[in-house]
């Protein structure tokens, strides 16, 4: 079964020179993302791991496959740190 | 032509810290 990634509506985030900055007011906490995980995080509200993957391997050199693995890896990591959850239907 | 435009893969890298401690970096009080 798919599951669709639904950012954490609670967190503040912004855009600088292609790398996210996001505050978790609750933890308070700052992640800084590079320009690739900013790419996954713009993308994924709503989408399953796989189209993020896709999208990743549209605008980077590197095999769906590949980019699969790093997505699911930053995904767990996002979900640990409560940025993302893993629904079962997108919502929206 | 397409493969050309895509851009040099990096890893993505989530760094996460305390606010405090990136407060007091920009303030100089580390």
């Amino acid at each position: 079964m798919s599951r669709f990634i639904i950012r954490n509506p609670k967190l503040a985030w912004r855009e600088i020179d292609g790398e996210t900055v996001i505050i978790s007011p609750e933890d308070s906490h700052v992640h800084e993302l590079n320009e690739t995980a900013s790419l996954i995080w713009k993308h994924a509200e709503g989408k399953t791991l796989q189209e993020v993957a896709e999208r990743v391997s549209a605008e980077y050199e590197i095999s769906v496959e590949a980019a699969r693995a790093d997505v699911d890896a930053l995904v767990t990591a996002w979900q640990q740190k409560q940025l993302v959850i893993l629904a079962a239907e997108a919502t929206g | 032509e397409k493969q050309k435009k895509k851009r040099v893969y990096v890893k993505p890298q989530c760094v996460s810290e305390p606010i405090y401690e990136t407060l007091a970096l920009a303030c100089g009080k580390l």
